[in-house]
Formats: C-alpha cells, sequence, structure tokens
C-alpha cells in the first residue's frame, strides 16, 4: 500500500505539471457536450431529452480516450518492466493507476456533469442526482478503458486498439446510465432497477478488470 | 558504502533456452551466480542477452532447462527470493516532468525506504553518482548520462541482492563508469550477486559468459 501511495502521488504530480493530463477528460468532456448541444439545435425539448445520452456519451468518449495510454509512458521507459521484477505483486500498481483516473479524469467530470445538463434544460433539482447516477457508473466505464489500455500496452497504436476493444463493452454502462437518468428525470426515481443495474456494472467490473489487467500487463512484458 | 546483505542468493540456471515469438533465441546455458560474484554477459547483437535478463526478472519464462535460486545454505527454489532484485533497463524510468529528486524519491519509497530516512537516504545516493547539483532539475532536461547515473543511484537505494543490468555504464563518461564499477564492487564486496550484459568493461573483476 505504501507503494500504490508512492506512485499515486508520483502521478498526481506529473498531471498537474505543465503538459501533464488532469484536464484533459474535462475539457473533452466539456467540449463534445457544447457541440452535441450546438449539433441538435435551439429547441429546448429535444435538448432536455438528448441530455442524458449526450451527458453519458461524452464521459465515455472522454473517460476512453485519456485512458488508453495510461500505461503507455511507464511502458515506454522501463517503469512497468522494472516494478515488474522488482515488485512483489503489480496488484498495487493498477490500483494506483485507477485511483489516478478516477481523480483526474472521473471527478471532475461528475463534478461538470451539472453544468451540462443545465446547458441543455435540465430541471435544477435534478442536477445533482443526475451527477451521482454518473458516478455510479463511471467505475465501469473506467475500469473497463483501464482494462482495454492495459491489453495493449506496448502496442504501436495501441491507444486506437484500446478504444476499439472497449466500445463493445462500454454498451452496458451506456444503455443503463441513460436509463437511469431518464428515469430519474421523468419519473423523480433515483433507485430505479436501471440504477441497480448500473451499480451492479460498476462492482462486476471492479471485481473482474484488476486481476485480468494485471495479467495483461504481465503478458504485454513478455 | 559496502552494504552486507543479511541474505546471501545464488542463483543457477542449468541448459536453459529462451524464445521470443516463436523463435529459438537461446539455448543451452550453464551458470551459476555465488554471492559475490559477477558475470557479464557477452554477445553479438541480438545474441540474446537482454532476454535472458528478462527472463531472469521473470519477464520471461524459460523454453528449455530451468532458473533456480537458494537463499543462504537453503533449498533451491524455482521463484525469485521476494524483494531481492534489482533491474537496470537499457531505458532510465525516469520521468522527464519531475525533477532527479523526486524521481529517485518515487523509487526509495519504491523501495520501502522509511518516510523519515527518504530524503537523507537518497541526497547520499545522489552524492555518490555525482548528481547532487542537479538534485531539483527535471529529468527531462539532463542527458541520457546523467539520467544513467540517477539509475544508478536507484540501484543504491534498493539494497537489494541480485542486480540484473542491461548495458548499466551505457552513455555515462570514463569517469562515471569507473564510479558504476566501484559501485558494482562495493555490492559484490557485501555478498550481492551482479549479472550485467554490456559491450564495455564492467569495471569489476567478473566471469565472462559468452552467449549466442
Amino acid at each position: 500500500m505504501i507503494f500504490a501511495r508512492a506512485l499515486l502521488t508520483r502521478d498526481l504530480g506529473i498531471a498537474m505539471r505543465s503538459g501533464g493530463g488532469w484536464f484533459y477528460a474535462i475539457m473533452f468532456f466539456s467540449v463534445f457536450a457544447a457541440l452535441a448541444g450546438i449539433a441538435i439545435g435551439p429547441e429546448l425539448n429535444a435538448l432536455a431529452s438528448a441530455a442524458p445520452a449526450i451527458n453519458w456519451l461524452a464521459a465515455a468518449f472522454a473517460i476512453q480516450l485519456t485512458v488508453a495510454d495510461t500505461f503507455e509512458a511507464d511502458f515506454r521507459d522501463g517503469s512497468l518492466g522494472i516494478l515488474a521484477a522488482e515488485q512483489e505483486s503489480l496488484f498495487p500498481y493498477f490500483l494506483a493507476k485507477t485511483m489516478l483516473v478516477a481523480l483526474t479524469a472521473a471527478a471532475p467530470m461528475v463534478a461538470a456533469s451539472p453544468v451540462v445538463m443545465t446547458m441543455f434544460g435540465v430541471a435544477p433539482e435534478k442536477l445533482f442526482g443526475a451527477a451521482v447516477l454518473l458516478a455510479i457508473g463511471a467505475p465501469a466505464l473506467v475500469l473497463t478503458a483501464l482494462f482495454a489500455a492495459a491489453l495493449t500496452a506496448g502496442l504501436r497504436a495501441g491507444g486506437l486498439l484500446a478504444v476499439v476493444i472497449a466500445a463493445p463493452f462500454l454498451a452496458p454502462p451506456l444503455i443503463f446510465g441513460v436509463l437511469s437518468i431518464e428515469t430519474y428525470i421523468d419519473q423523480g426515481v433515483f433507485w430505479s432497477p436501471e440504477t441497480l443495474i448500473l451499480a451492479a456494472l460498476s462492482l462486476f467490473m471492479s471485481v473482474l478488470a484488476p486481476p485480468f489487467s494485471v495479467i495483461a500487463l504481465r503478458l504485454g512484458l513478455e | 558504502m559496502t552494504h552486507a546483505y543479511p541474505r546471501k542468493i545464488t542463483l543457477r540456471a542449468r541448459d536453459v533456452g529462451c524464445d521470443r515469438g516463436g523463435a529459438a533465441i537461446v539455448r543451452g546455458v550453464d551458470l551459476t551466480v555465488s554471492p559475490g560474484e559477477a558475470v557479464q554477459l557477452f554477445g553479438a547483437n541480438g545474441a540474446g542477452k537482454t532476454t535472458l535478463l528478462n527472463l531472469f526478472a521473470g519477464h520471461l519464462r524459460a523454453a528449455e532447462g530451468a532458473v533456480s535460486w537458494r537463499i543462504n545454505a537453503g533449498d533451491w527454489t524455482p521463484s525469485r527470493p521476494a524483494q531481492s532484485i534489482l533491474f537496470i533497463t537499457h531505458t532510465a524510468p525516469m520521468k522527464p516532468a519531475l525533477t532527479a529528486l523526486e524521481n529517485l524519491l518515487f523509487w526509495a519509497r519504491s523501495y520501502a525506504i522509511p518516510a523519515q530516512q527518504e530524503r537523507e537516504t537518497v541526497h547520499g545516493a545522489l552524492e555518490q553518482v555525482g548528481m547532487s547539483a542537479h538534485a531539483e532539475m527535471r529529468a527531462g532536461k539532463l542527458s541520457a548520462g546523467q539520467r544513467r547515473r540517477l539509475d544508478i543511484a536507484r540501484a543504491i537505494l534498493a539494497k537489494r541482492e541480485v542486480w540484473l543490468m542491461d548495458e548499466p555504464a551505457a552513455a555515462i563518461d570514463a569517469k562515471g563508469a569507473e564510479m558504476v564499477g566501484a559501485i558494482i564492487a562495493g555490492h559484490l564486496a557485501g555478498g550481492g550477486i551482479a549479472i550485467a550484459a554490456t559491450h564495455d568493461t564492467l569495471g569489476v573483476a567478473s566471469r565472462k559468459l559468452v552467449i549466442g
């Protein structure tokens, strides 16, 4: 755990430096949502009904694109190979990277989501709940993206490949994420079956993604 | 700088062969490295020196034969002793956005050096590799040789018994290479073992093993 904390501290330090990537996800999220709003047009009803879908699509793509090369720098400069040889396990490494993505990509987006939803004409009293729903589904998005990134670490154009690999696995959280927000906005039900399935998807990925990602990283080093 | 290792580790390879992408790269390597001993791997480019180091580091499995390890006079086991490996690859793993000091602090923590001692220990290691004046400089601004020196400082911090090194003195000037030799000599004097793939001399008495 000391090691995981040291790695997280180091990577947060790098992310906050100039050229670091802490704002990529929130930038992409905001720009995607703003452009989607422009594309849909000024019809407020159309905007409001598109809001949940745009919110989730923007989040899914922002996470995919920022996470796709998470392991790339460590792979290229040999850090990953060294850590794999010198540390007993790569689990703390993967845990630290997950925390890093959660803090630098997922959390800012969840915080920005009420602003985006306001722009799309969602009622103010529903904004907070909708952001919480995004937070419930975010682990599924993050861990899917990290697993795909682990599978493609060290490959040329691996980032692009990671996005392609992750795409089909993003369908379930997208479907239930959008449905849960729609149910919440239209009927006021927060803990709908859709929300529970969304939470289950996040838990499912939390259990499956770490061991398989660690194996994938080790295979990448062979 | 001699640090006497409480564990004495011996590495033994018996008729080891290694494949890469289905092709046989290394065959028939017989090698025993006892505490205090250094082995220098020689061979043409592509002969499999790095492959062999990766095998000892646990990244590859032997296609033939077996690698085994022994702590003190204990039994031979196929698994590497916990926290025994120091791996120096041909790239120095220093993050360009962080300073030399910050980079080494991370590695010091990865070797579980207690928080109260980490700064002192890292400054000591920087001093030994002649990088004290550059402690606050970002690694991205350092030359290849200077980043290499930082990687050697990492070796000092690690206090691991088994040093696996791929071209440890690459890009380092003549005086620096002497320093690397002295640091490896200190490691051997403490009972450690070193296996280095290099075209240069190691700067320390070592056994030569020609591969390929």
